[in-house]
């Protein structure tokens, strides 16, 4: 059972057979057990085929043992110690005695070495499996800016990160997730700088999770989260290395899943969620320029159609004359009501965004055919739809692709659902009263303590870079929930 | 405990105590014709002993929290009358709240005639975010302070063209008299800050690298800022078309007036109704909030969320049976501030006289 020690026999066969058992090595045809001999005594190297490289496994690990002539003041009790320190010529290397954490490290693809009369085992580090290289990141695209993004490696991405924070006080700690199919995660953060009580509460959190296996780095996250029931993620996911070094030197810390080319970032409040990457690459002037574009896109995706139809219905006197007119003319032959004609829009534009994610890529130019001619030309001719509303759902879609966080751009479609509804059933006055009752609701939220719409409300000190984004050398401050006085101020001169 | 910030207090003063003085002077008081925001100072010059007293006892006990020092001051025993009497005229405030926002919803949305459901949503709305707790309720009002200015700049920079200070003659309007009966109505609606000092704790609240506390002249101040606030919106309101006085004065009327006047383009309205709506659902949510947290520290075994509940059922009855219609909340504004303002003195003179010659202001006895 996971958690409990079962202690190294210095019988071989003894360790041998019970690794088998635990391996179940009738069926699992992958795992390898290559008995030799070493030092005149029996040994036995154990490891899944495909997970332990076979190549530096037969030059670096069963070569330099197999010729290891015996050392006579070397007890039998002593040998992997003696061989571990002056045999193996590999980097990373331990002894163990405990048969569960052995069997959890050759699941994770490293090598064990019994041998015969000893009550340690060796584990040596022999990982080596075909992964796919650092590539472009694919859902955070820039335009300017470093074009790496996260693999499904824990290690590789851990490197990543050190690459980018070449600094001592970089701290990766070792972590797991999962009761009983354990994967492994590491918690990263900058000591001095990340508040002290805010790691520990990631550090609890983490620990406190008793679900048996984390499949996935989102399934960690909804673990993780504070309030499973808000629209809006309460962590932030990223596949970009420099996105997560940024919110490491901000006072955030970072979580690194393995099998997941993602890095969890908490605490995380709602403008974390609005920022790309490349705002701060470009000069102020044009980051400033392009989140103010961002946020008036986030406005519109959230209350567009509401406002259409709020204003079409029940304030018709706040539209121009020219423009009611039009708009009337248009709808002449529509049958159907503005709020159904909104709604199949919506509808409509959900289903292109899915196909769109799914469509296999050879048929992907197919769908364009199908939203753009089917759903918007032929719908107008038909008069299913006026033709203002194809306008006001393209805006919207454009307003909700503009977001940088996937998952807050399925949240405010969701959102905007219920903004449609509210404005359909009390125009203007029912779009104020929902977004009076979201944005009540966001302000009361907190993740690890710290407010999700911190720092507008409540307010604290910070830097200039919530929606403006104004020169970098205004830019002194850490986030306000780092650690006071951190070393990673700027000095005063 | 659930207890606004002091920033939070803040926001949400200018906001809803703002608006609510500014809808007492402009649309309650269309008497006050061209001497509207003389009506608005003079409620704010009748209220001051209240918010003097106010800042006596916090100077009392710089430390507490308000509520504390009023129990400390004035006794538990006198303490619970006089925080059941506050609740009191928080709760007939959300009932004004909500039959302001009925009044305003109407005239916007011409289906909405029966009451109930230009009533019951905003009060719902008001009852999610105020369960949500002080943080909910401040945070809206700040973020509705940090949006406003983009409403109001466009609003005014339509405008620059059309203010005539003419419309302001003559300075006095209809008389003393009457500046001072209007003055008695404004000083009702910036009543409820004894309340909104009381259900703050005078810190932050969440997470703060550094521990800062409210001093005790920023209630003052606030006020101040609040009445000031008021007064140079009735100002620019008043600017901006004639003030006679021989029409119907009802709300509608006079939040028609305010709302699509004929010198507002009409895309100006929707930046108008998106100010007023949004001001008026932040002063629901205030007034329901403190109501129910004023009755959790006269009841403490009433859990929140029933008093949130309980506080919104009575609001919506008081307003739903039009006990806080234009003529009666006329006439009881004058006695919320007389409630309020005895409540803070007695509390002051309590505080005072318990204190005898005790330090810090007693000189050392040689």
């Amino acid at each position: 059972m996971p958690g409990e020690e079962r202690p190294v026999s210095p019988d071989l066969s003894e360790n041998i057979a019970a690794l088998r058992s635990t391996m179940r090595a009738e069926r699992n045809k992958d795992f390898v057990a290559r008995p030799f001999m070493c030092m005149g005594a029996e040994a036995c190297a154990m490891f899944l085929e495909g997970m332990a490289g076979s190549d530096f496994l037969d030059d670096d690990v069963l070569r330099p043992l197999m010729k290891h002539a015996p050392v006579e003041r070397v007890s039998p009790g002593k040998r992997a110690g003696y061989l571990l320190a002056c045999a193996i010529p590999m980097s990373q290397g331990q002894l163990s005695r405990d048969l569960n954490a052995l069997a959890e490290e050759l699941v994770n693809g490293q090598t064990v070495i019994f041998l015969d009369g000893c009550g340690e085992a060796i584990l040596l580090d022999t990982r080596k499996y075909d992964m796919r290289p650092v590539m472009n990141p694919r859902t955070e695209a820039v335009v300017i800016g470093a074009q790496e993004g996260f693999v499904e490696n824990l290690r590789t991405n851990i490197t990543l990160v050190r690459r980018y924070l070449r600094s001592s006080a970089l701290i990766t700690e070792p972590m797991s997730v999962g009761t009983k199919i354990p994967t492994r995660c590491a918690l990263l953060y900058l000591d001095g700088v990340a508040n002290e009580a805010v790691v520990a509460r990631v550090r609890q959190k983490i620990a406190a999770i008793d679900a048996p296996h984390a499949l996935n780095c989102g399934a960690l996250a909804q673990l993780l989260e504070p309030r499973p029931f808000l629209i809006f993620p309460q962590i932030l996911q990223t596949e970009r290395p420099d996105r997560t070094v940024a919110a490491l030197t901000g006072g955030q810390v970072a979580i690194l899943m393995d099998n997941a080319p993602y890095a969890l970032i908490l605490p995380t409040t709602l403008f974390d969620l609005l920022h790309a990457s490349d705002d701060s690459f470009m000069r102020w002037q044009y980051g400033t320029f392009l989140r103010v574009v961002r946020l008036l896109g986030v406005l519109t995706a959230l209350y567009l159609p509401a406002l259409y139809i709020a204003v079409s219905t029940n304030h018709s006197h706040m539209i121009p004359l020219k423009l009611l007119t039009s708009i009337a003319e248009t709808r002449v032959n529509v049958p159907f009501s503005i709020l159904a004609e909104v709604l199949f829009m919506e509808f409509a534009f959900f289903l292109i965004n899915e196909a769109g994610t799914r469509i296999p890529t050879q048929i992907g130019s197919a769908l364009g055919i199908v939203g753009a001619l089917i759903l918007g030309q032929a719908a107008v001719s038909a008069s299913l739809i006026s033709p203002i509303l194809i306008i006001i759902v393209a805006l919207t879609g454009l307003g909700n692709y503009v977001v940088p966080n996937y998952s807050m751009g399925v949240g405010i479609q969701i959102l905007r659902l219920a903004m449609i509804l509210a404005a359909a059933f009390m125009g203007l006055y029912g779009i104020l009263i929902a977004s009076y009752v979201l944005f009540g609701r966001l302000s009361a939220v907190d993740c690890l303590g710290i407010p999700y719409l911190a720092p507008v409300a409540p307010w604290r000190p910070h830097n200039p870079d919530l929606v403006a984004r104004l020169p970098i050398w205004l830019q002194n401050r850490l986030n306000f929930y780092a650690e006071g006085n951190s070393w990673l101020k700027k000095e005063q001169k | 405990m659930n207890r606004l910030s002091y920033r939070g207090a803040v926001a949400l003063g200018i906001v809803s105590l703002g608006t609510r003085a500014f809808f007492a002077a402009y649309v309650d008081s269309p008497e006050l014709l061209g001497a509207l925001w003389l009506g608005v100072l003079a409620g704010g010059v009748v209220f001051l002993p209240a918010v003097a007293a106010m800042y006596a006892v916090q100077r009392l006990r710089p430390d507490d929290a308000p509520e504390d020092a009023l129990v400390a001051c004035a006794g538990p025993v006198l303490a619970k009358i006089f925080l059941a009497l506050l609740a009191l005229v928080t709760l007939y405030d959300a009932a004004s709240a909500a039959r302001i926002l009925m009044a305003s919803s109407i005239y916007e949305e011409q289906r909405l005639a029966a009451p109930y459901l230009a009533v019951l949503p905003a009060l719902l709305a008001a009852a999610l975010v105020a369960l949500s707790g002080a943080n909910g309720v401040g945070g809206a009002a700040g973020l509705f302070m940090r949006f406003a200015p983009f409403l109001i700049l466009p609003i005014i920079g339509t405008h620059l063209g059309n203010y005539r200070p003419e419309h302001l003659l003559p300075v006095l309007g209809m008389g003393w008299p009457t500046i001072f009966t209007g003055a008695g109505k404004v000083a009702g609606a910036l009543a409820p800050i004894a309340a909104l000092w009381l259900v703050q704790s005078g810190r932050q609240t969440g997470f703060a690298q550094r521990e800062r506390r409210a001093k005790p002249w920023l209630f003052p101040a606030l006020y101040g800022a609040i009445v000031l606030l008021a007064a140079t919106w009735a100002v620019l309101a008043l600017m901006l078309e004639t003030n006679v006085f021989s029409v119907p004065q009802s709300r509608i009327y006079r939040l028609r007036l305010l709302l699509s006047n004929g010198s507002s383009p009409t895309y100006l309205q929707l930046l108008y109704v998106t100010l007023w709506y949004g001001a008026l659902l932040c002063s629901q949510g205030f007034s329901l909030f403190a109501t129910a947290r004023l009755t959790t520290a006269i009841a403490p075994k009433c859990p929140f969320p029933l008093a949130i509940w309980l506080c919104a059922l009575a609001a919506a009855l008081i307003a739903g049976f039009r006990l806080a219609e234009q003529p009666i909340a006329q006439r009881l504004a004058p006695w919320q501030a007389v409630v309020t303002g005895a409540v803070l003195l007695l509390t002051a003179i309590a505080g005072y006289i318990r204190k005898g010659g005790k330090a810090p202001c007693a000189p050392p006895k040689s």
